[in-house]
């Protein structure tokens, strides 16, 4: 392959990238405007005050809540996308130069003796390109974009089920968490409790053995460097 | 390159894959068994069992080894096939030999810490040994994270008479030094997160599930992660028979994957990985300090040259930091995983765990 269709390809995977970037980011606009500038119906009279902005009113708990948590999960969601495309584009990149490479100066004859050679090579000029990818401070900023993302949208979900597991007397996951730690909490003060009734029963008995054979150590008795209870 | 070249080559391909195929559907689930040395539970608590593995020739060392593997994998790596297992050549050798499995954690573990499965499981576990074995200490084998959790016991305890780790962790920050460009992608992933995003992270699933950790792993290897089940995958089933089968023992393991109990995991990851809290003498256990100067026992460090998820510097770094004057180091020349598999490195680990302990 010539060195000018290399760039030409280059080209317009470019622009194709910076397109997709910039339709993921109309998008999550055009979802986010939706929902902000939606406003409340007109009003008969008409002497009342402008509308409304949905996104503006006081809340009023409708559907229990739903509707504000629908819309920040679905914020979230564009938030999402948004990211993933932010870095995919940083990848999208690094196979591009791999290509690069690949198809001009760097290949020796060797690696495309035969069919398998050269593709293998081809995999490893991508894992490279790919590997060298990852230390670059674009990729980590786009990655830690998408973790928070991902993070959230998790978060904004959770909340959004909550309020139907509420609605029909199901248990939340909040809930449950609280429980398993008060569970986890009663469970280390009862092993707390056994070890200090262990040990008031066994120092009585230590100590009269003690009388009889003085060089006997209880084996199960740890010898602690900290002191820590055993 | 040719026409004939590129036919030849197809062909061989093809024939590979039907190879392949023909391979895959003579086995069945029996026949990729893992794990299969034969244990008995000895004690429970909670989700984690110790396992005390049956002796196949009288004992030569009087002092039993408990292996305490890590809770990122499960500890059937140390027991993947019968002609290289770790258990089995350490049994061979008149070992006695314990094990803890950590069992399966969901979300309901979600608040267990680095305390519990520190000093409540595994420092129960050894009681329980040396009551059995009317001993006062054992000798430890920790391997990666299993590792950082004996080491922490053998600082804080008088219960160890020997420290063995394998591919462990000790300055999380050790790689910044050292480049090497297939390794210390888990590092960096984590210092490139602040504290509260790894808080908020684990929060939002409650745990640091299986299916994440083995993501990351996969990321270490971008391009092998994509080629691994279609364009490598004529290579690895057109083996002989037990080539496949090992092929897929592997697969086996890597797609049991347990959950990272949650407090655990940010103080894995938090407290550990991105705040490097014990080599800088800051990390604690129910409020007390984990001081590496007071590892005073007999210390073995296995670590790997090739190993992309421990990088080497980072389990190196234990000889600046223990105090013990009995230390030695044996290298593999391979990765984090064929550490325990690879029939090589799998003797040389084994038959330098034994003599270590038969002398010490």
């Amino acid at each position: 392959m010539s060195e000018s269709s290399v760039h030409t390809m280059q080209d317009v995977f470019e622009q194709n990238l910076a397109l997709w970037q910039h339709t993921q980011s109309q998008f999550t606009d055009w979802m986010k405007d939706g929902l902000d500038t939606a406003t409340t119906p007109p009003s008969p009279d008409p002497t009342a005050f402008t509308q409304t902005p949905y996104s503006q009113m006081v809340g009023t708990d409708m559907l229990f809540g739903a509707d504000r948590k629908a819309m920040a999960f679905m914020d979230a969601i564009m938030k999402l996308a948004g990211t993933s495309s932010e870095l995919n584009g940083v990848m999208g990149q690094a196979w591009v130069e791999a290509y690069q490479r690949y198809s001009t100066t760097d290949v020796h004859k060797d690696e495309l003796a035969d069919v398998m050679s050269a593709v293998n090579a081809w995999f490893n000029y991508a894992n490279d390109a790919l590997l060298h990818c990852q230390r670059t401070q674009e990729f980590l900023e786009a990655q830690r974009n998408y973790v928070k993302a991902s993070t959230e949208c998790r978060n904004r979900y959770r909340e959004l089920m909550e309020v139907f597991q509420e609605q029909h007397q199901m248990p939340t996951r909040s809930e449950v968490d609280d429980l398993s730690q008060t569970v986890y909490e009663l469970r280390k003060e009862v092993r707390a409790l056994k070890r200090q009734l262990k040990q008031q029963r066994e120092v009585p008995a230590a100590t009269e053995e003690a009388m009889d054979t003085p060089t006997d150590i209880p084996d199960d008795i740890a010898s602690k460097k900290t002191g820590r209870a055993a | 390159m040719s026409e004939a070249v590129q036919t030849n080559d197809t062909a061989d391909y093809l024939g590979k894959l039907n190879q392949g195929f023909t391979n895959i559907v003579e086995l069945t689930d029996d026949d990729v068994q893992i794990a299969q040395t034969p244990k008995e539970l000895i004690a429970r608590n909670d989700k984690t069992c110790l396992y005390r593995y049956k002796p196949r020739v009288p004992r030569e060392i009087e002092t039993p080894l408990l292996i305490v593997y890590s809770q990122i994998g499960r500890y059937t790596m140390v027991d993947l096939q019968p002609d290289r297992s770790v258990v089995g050549n350490l049994l061979n050798a008149g070992i006695e030999v314990y094990l803890i499995d950590w069992g399966e954690p969901n979300r309901s573990d979600r608040w267990l810490k680095f305390e519990d499965y520190i000093y409540e499981y595994m420092g129960g576990f050894v009681d329980e040994i040396c009551r059995r074995h009317r001993c006062d200490s054992v000798s430890l084998l920790g391997i990666c994270e299993g590792g950082v959790f004996t080491t922490c016991y053998a600082a804080t305890t008088d219960r160890v008479r020997n420290l063995a780790l394998a591919v462990t962790p000790i300055d999380f920050h050790a790689d910044e030094d050292d480049f090497v460009l297939e390794q210390g992608y888990l590092n960096r992933w984590v210092r490139n997160l602040s504290s509260q995003e790894l808080s908020d992270l684990i929060d939002s699933y409650g745990q640091m599930p299986g299916s994440v950790t083995g993501m990351l792993f996969q990321e270490m290897t971008p391009v092998k992660s994509m080629t691994k089940y279609n364009w490598d995958l004529a290579d690895s089933l057109s083996g002989s028979r037990d080539q496949v089968v090992n092929f897929l023992r592997m697969e086996k393991w890597l797609s049991d994957r347990p959950n990272h109990p949650g407090e655990a995991a940010k103080q894995w990851l938090i407290e550990l990985y991105k705040e490097n809290r014990l080599v800088k003498g800051e990390f604690t256990l129910d409020g007390e300090l984990v001081d590496l100067g007071k590892l005073d026992m007999p210390i073995l460090n296995i670590y790997s040259s090739k190993d992309h998820i421990v990088p080497p510097p980072t389990s190196q770094a234990l000889k600046s930091f223990a105090g013990s004057h009995d230390y030695s180091e044996l290298e593999l020349g391979v990765g984090h995983i064929g550490t325990f598999v690879s029939r090589r490195a799998n003797r040389q680990f084994t038959d330098t765990l034994i003599e270590w302990l038969a002398t010490r």
